[in-house]
């Protein structure tokens, strides 16, 4: 017998060829179509699964809660706003009586205050007495005031007077305020 | 016939010729079809829900956060103890008042002059600018004061240093001292309330440290509403004071 003689026709081979391309098709269109469902389906149950209108809910619930502490809410909101403010106000406020007060502190108890004057930016200090020693600690303790408390510069002397009559020296100094 | 060889080839597509090309992969179209409608569903179906999952988580965060921030505001609001902040509005409120607080401020001169031993003589109100531009943000409208006082220096001085941690909240502008008199300029300011409409879902946010410090100082300032109201003392004082007791 030939070996050689071909039994099955090209026809058929061509036939087997068609029908595995075929079976290929269907496959990959069913695992196409089933991917695709599967995804849809997930993608939909996802969705659906999102708690949004359980939040929503709570959030209703909560509001309606709050809603019965409105008096108190507001009063901690003003409460909140006055403190603000107040904050504001004493941070921006001059500190006057304080700088009088550093003043008064250097002031010998043998000087008697004059005048005193202050305002938003100069100081004007008046000092008479008999005793030029305590006039020259003032003065010391007030370029003092000036070097370790920073609260004066540009401290100038404007004058040193005697009243032969009262036998009484006066001291004016001026200065600018921080 | 050498532009028959060489140009393009010429397919006559008849309704025979596409009969036999049907009937040849008539087979093949259901799948085909199959594929073609399973992208379809992807392009027009599953792409728009998942971009919706997206969004919906966005907006589930979203939502979420505004929970938070209503269970957070809710608890805060229980925890606070009503009388106590009843009681730091009615401090803060004495100390920067919504109005301009005449009564509080007699009041708080007579106080002050009491407790420091300073006679009060004339004292004159101004009241500056009342337009209404001058109530809102950050703006503070102020009754200013001019105040005569009789008393040694130190005196004045103690005067003007509680005047300052006395209710309403005062800022001395200008001191002057003159042997045994002086005069003090003082701001007492005030402030509205502010006009809003309280919204029950803006975050609450607690009391700073600082803030709670500063009610817990003012708590320690005086306040005449808190304590018997001392008898002025008696000095000079100017025909419309003398009067009516009040400029107003």
């Amino acid at each position: 017998m030939n070996d050689s003689i071909n039994l099955v026709s090209p026809k058929n081979e061509q036939l087997e060829k068609e029908q595995n391309r075929l079976r290929v098709a269907r496959l990959l269109a069913f695992v196409i179509m089933a991917f695709v469902v599967a995804i849809a389906i997930l993608v939909f149950v996802v969705n659906l699964t999102l708690p949004i209108n359980s939040i929503k809910q709570n959030e209703q619930t909560t509001l309606t809660n709050i809603s019965v502490l409105h008096k108190k809410l507001t009063q901690y909101y003003l409460v909140e706003d006055r403190a603000n403010h107040l904050t504001n106000i004493i941070a921006q406020r001059k500190n006057i009586p304080d700088i009088a007060d550093d003043l008064l502190a250097v002031v010998p108890q043998d000087l008697d205050i004059s005048s005193m004057q202050i305002d938003a930016t100069k100081v004007s200090l008046i000092v008479s007495g008999a005793s030029l020693l305590s006039m020259n600690k003032l003065i010391d303790d007030v370029i003092m005031l000036q070097e370790q408390k920073n609260i004066i510069n540009n401290i100038v002397m404007q004058q040193l007077s005697l009243d032969v009559k009262s036998d009484r020296y006066s001291v004016s100094i001026q200065a600018d305020i921080k | 016939m050498n532009n028959n060889l060489n140009g393009p080839k010429k397919i006559n597509i008849d309704f025979e010729n596409l009969m036999v090309l049907y009937k040849h992969y008539k087979d093949f179209l259901l799948p085909l079809g199959v594929i073609l409608v399973s992208i379809l569903v992807i392009i027009y179906v599953v792409f728009p829900q998942i971009q919706q999952y997206f969004n919906s988580q966005d907006l589930v965060k979203a939502e979420q956060q505004k929970l938070d921030a209503l269970n957070s505001n809710y608890n805060l609001l229980t925890s606070l103890d009503d009388a106590k902040i009843a009681s730091n509005l009615d401090t803060l409120s004495a100390a920067l008042p919504p109005e301009k607080d005449f009564a509080g401020i007699i009041d708080a001169i007579s106080y002050v002059s009491a407790k420091t031993g300073v006679s009060v003589g004339n004292f004159e109100f101004s009241l500056g600018d009342l337009s209404a531009s001058n109530f809102g943000g950050t703006a503070y409208p102020s009754t200013k004061i001019d105040i005569s006082l009789k008393g040694d220096p130190k005196s004045i001085v103690e005067f003007a240093h509680e005047l300052t941690k006395t209710m309403p909240i005062a800022e001395v502008t200008a001191l002057n001292i003159s042997g045994d008199s002086g005069a003090l300029t003082v701001l007492f300011y005030y402030k509205p309330y502010p006009v809003q409409n309280v919204s029950d879902q803006a975050p609450i946010v607690p009391l700073s440290a600082k803030q709670l410090s500063l009610i817990e100082e003012l708590s320690s300032w005086n306040s005449v509403g808190q304590t018997s109201l001392p008898v002025l003392p008696t000095a000079p004082a100017t025909a419309s004071a003398a009067v009516s007791g009040s400029p107003f």
